[in-house]
């Protein structure tokens, strides 16, 4: 411990001092590392890493040998070189033959050997990539491919990778807009050819890749993407056929409709023949609406005394009975509340000469009605006169009214509405209905029902004159017949 | 005793003619399979055959190693005989990377598919393989040089007691059995494919020439015109 340390061990200790300073990074130096041979198209460039930094600059030598060489051969651009990379193209002249490389590094004194790399020109050069120009065409895509030349001399001439392989092949890799496809391999027959790639979707872009290889070489560098959009290729008159095809379509649907229109299947005419237009005129004759012109009447209420229809007095009627006046006002109100297709019994009283059949003034009149309201009043009256029957009202058969007299007032029902009694809505007519503004049979003769049915009618129903003596039973035939007359 | 003669059955005169041209016929369709799988087998060869040898190999030279005969590239071939040259070959080659001394030196795995492979297309060439015995007459005889040839491998590899460096040595040489064997099968499809009567004086050129292998229809056998020249050049090149 305490025993002074030797003078030649201090010696010692100084000089591995002295030589570990002597290095700055104190790390001595080696030999180069990391060979690699990017080779391409026979082209050979070795490069390499130097060792941990020497003390003064470094030259390096690459070597290389096959089998059959029993020296080892200095390359003929890399001898003595600083580079840290070398190619060897001119070099390794047998492409099938396994090469040993390695690279020998001089600094200063020192010389240091790397590890031996083992290359084959045939098996490790990479192919490609080749030369791609591609044109649209309609669903195609045209495919020009140029074979890359080789930096493989044979006394002194470049061959092409066609003269080194036995078989060359090419695959090209079709991408379109989610998909990416890689086409069957094909052989390689000539330096520059074509292919065209059929069978695409028009109007989409679609790119291509073109990679060649070999069975005795798989190493393959692609060509970068090129893209074309496929079909957008103008040809002439390109756009005639479609406006042609388009506007042919269009007249033969227009004929077709124009044949269905004539055939009725549509837009029918909703006129009527001519007989069954004049039937109508003549039916309703009396029965046509006024276009909801309403005169206005003061409704006396009195005795039924005039016939209702054609001529009709105005003075009459509007001295009339409340019976009168409640019936007519019904009519006239049912006339508006209803929605009728068809001309709805609309009576006027003040209409004398509208209608050449004269209107089927409804002067009958219903007893009980003390309110009436004034005509060309209301549909909510006319409404209420819809609802349920109101006291004392002739309108409705069930109630017999000693003021009432019996009127056919089938008519009436169709463009108003007989089964309407109990709701507004039943505004349709239904011939077949029995209900008709009938008054009671106790409607006395003071009207004989065929006077009234001649004062109702008007020519046009003229047939209903058929019983005179008929009460509510021969009206009720006569409404039957009438249904089935008005019926259409 | 003449009266055996006429109790025999007799034969159909066209069964021998029959049965040798389904001989012919069946040894035909093997050999064009052949030249299916002709097209992948030697490359996949020489790939595994760089990838058995170990990441330290270090180059050596030892003496009396022995070559590939260049003999043999000059030997025109028609295409029986070189389907029998092959076989031949592909026989003693399996017959010598199969020992259990390639396994303590050679990367398991390419090794045995190597060896695989080489039984297979062994199958394929005996299907369609001829009567040696008849095909090769003369003093040139490449059946006899093959035999030269792996004869001296094996002693080599025994004066070497089996080293490392004797073994990288036989690989290389298996490689240049390899490139030989293919020029030898494109030989058999080629001229299969155009007369099989065409005289050997017409076989392609044993030194590479890019031009002459075009005239023949594409190269056919660059590789072996690369091979002569390798096997030639023991000087370095400059």
């Amino acid at each position: 411990m305490g025993v002074p340390m030797p003078f030649s061990q201090l010696v010692c200790i100084s000089i591995l001092a002295t030589a570990v300073c002597s290095f700055p990074e104190g790390v001595l130096a080696g030999p180069p590392y990391n060979l690699q041979m990017k080779s391409n198209n026979f082209r050979h460039i070795l490069s390499w890493q130097a060792g941990s930094d020497p003390a003064g600059p470094a030259s390096y030598t690459v070597l290389y040998k096959h089998h059959r060489i029993p020296n080892w051969v200095t390359a003929r651009q890399c001898v003595g070189t600083a580079q840290l990379s070398c190619e060897l193209t001119q070099d390794f002249q047998h492409w099938s033959v396994e090469y040993y490389v390695f690279v020998q590094s001089i600094t200063g004194t020192q010389v240091f050997n790397s590890g031996v790399l083992r290359f084959i020109p045939l098996s490790h050069t990479f192919l490609g990539p080749p030369e791609v120009n591609i044109t649209p065409c309609l669903k195609c895509i045209n495919v020009t491919i140029k074979v890359p030349t080789s930096h493989f001399r044979e006394k002194g001439k470049l061959l092409s990778l066609l003269d080194i392989y036995d078989h060359l092949q090419y695959e090209i890799t079709l991408k379109s807009q989610e998909e990416e496809h890689k086409r069957p391999a094909e052989k390689i027959t000539a330096q520059v050819f074509s292919t065209v790639i059929e069978d695409l979707y028009p109007n989409r872009n679609y790119c291509v890749s073109v990679e060649v290889s070999s069975r005795q070489n798989k190493l393959s560098i692609p060509s970068a993407w090129k893209c074309v959009p496929v079909g957008t290729e103008p040809r002439p008159g390109f756009h005639v056929a479609p406006v042609a095809g388009a506007v042919c379509v269009s007249l033969i649907i227009a004929a077709a409709l124009k044949c269905m229109h004539a055939g009725g299947y549509f837009l029918q005419n909703k006129s009527l023949p001519h007989a069954l237009e004049l039937i109508r005129r003549l039916v309703y004759s009396s029965w046509i609406l006024e276009s909801e012109e309403t005169d206005s009447v003061v409704v006396v209420h009195r005795e039924v005394n005039a016939p209702a229809c054609g001529g009709s007095d105005s003075d009459s009627d509007s001295e009339g009975s409340a019976l009168w006046d409640q019936d007519y006002t019904r009519r006239v109100t049912l006339g508006r509340a209803v929605p009728s297709p068809e001309p709805p019994a609309q009576y006027s009283v003040d209409s004398p000469g509208k209608d050449s059949g004269g209107q089927a003034g409804d002067s009958l009149g219903t007893p009980g009605m003390e309110e009436l309201p004034a005509l060309g009043g209301d549909t909510d009256t006319g409404g209420d006169l819809l609802g349920p029957p109101s006291e004392g009202s002739c309108a409705y058969p069930a109630r017999h009214s000693s003021a009432c007299f019996t009127i056919n007032l089938q008519t009436v029902l169709l463009g108003t509405l007989e089964g309407s009694r109990d709701s507004p809505a039943a505004a349709l007519p239904s011939q077949e209905e029995e209900g008709h503004w009938e008054c009671a049979h106790g409607l006395e003769a003071q009207h004989e029902v065929g006077t009234v049915q001649k004062a109702l009618c008007g020519g046009a129903f003229q047939e209903w004159q058929s019983s005179e003596s008929e009460e509510s039973d021969s009206a009720e035939s006569d409404t039957e017949q009438l249904s089935g007359y008005m019926r259409r | 005793m003449p009266a055996l003669t006429s109790t025999q059955p007799r034969r159909s005169p066209g069964a021998p003619a029959l049965l040798l041209l389904l001989t012919a016929l069946t040894a035909a369709l093997a050999c064009q399979h052949l030249g299916t799988h002709q097209q992948t087998f030697p490359w996949d060869a020489l790939r595994l055959l760089h990838h058995v040898a170990p990441n330290s190999t270090q180059p050596c030279q030892l003496h009396n190693a022995p070559f590939f005969p260049d003999t043999l590239l000059h030997t025109h071939l028609n295409p029986q005989q070189a389907a029998a040259t092959a076989l031949r070959i592909l026989q003693h080659l399996f017959h010598t990377l199969a020992t259990n001394a390639t396994a303590q030196h050679w990367h398991a795995q390419p090794r045995h598919r190597l060896l695989n492979q080489l039984q297979h297309y062994i199958h394929h060439l005996q299907l369609c393989r001829p009567d040696s015995d008849s095909l090769f007459k003369g003093p040139r005889n490449p059946l006899l040089t093959i035999n030269k040839y792996f004869s001296h491998i094996h002693l080599f590899l025994h004066a070497h007691n089996h080293s490392a460096c004797a073994w990288d040595h036989v690989r290389l040489e298996a490689r240049d059995c390899f490139l030989y064997v293919d020029r030898l099968t494109r030989q058999m499809k080629h001229r299969a494919a155009q007369d099989p009567t065409i005289s050997t004086h017409r076989d392609l050129p044993a030194s590479g020439s890019a031009g002459s292998q075009r005239k023949n229809g594409g190269r056919s056998s660059n590789l072996g015109g690369d091979l002569s020249e390798t096997l030639r050049s023991f000087q370095p090149e400059h």
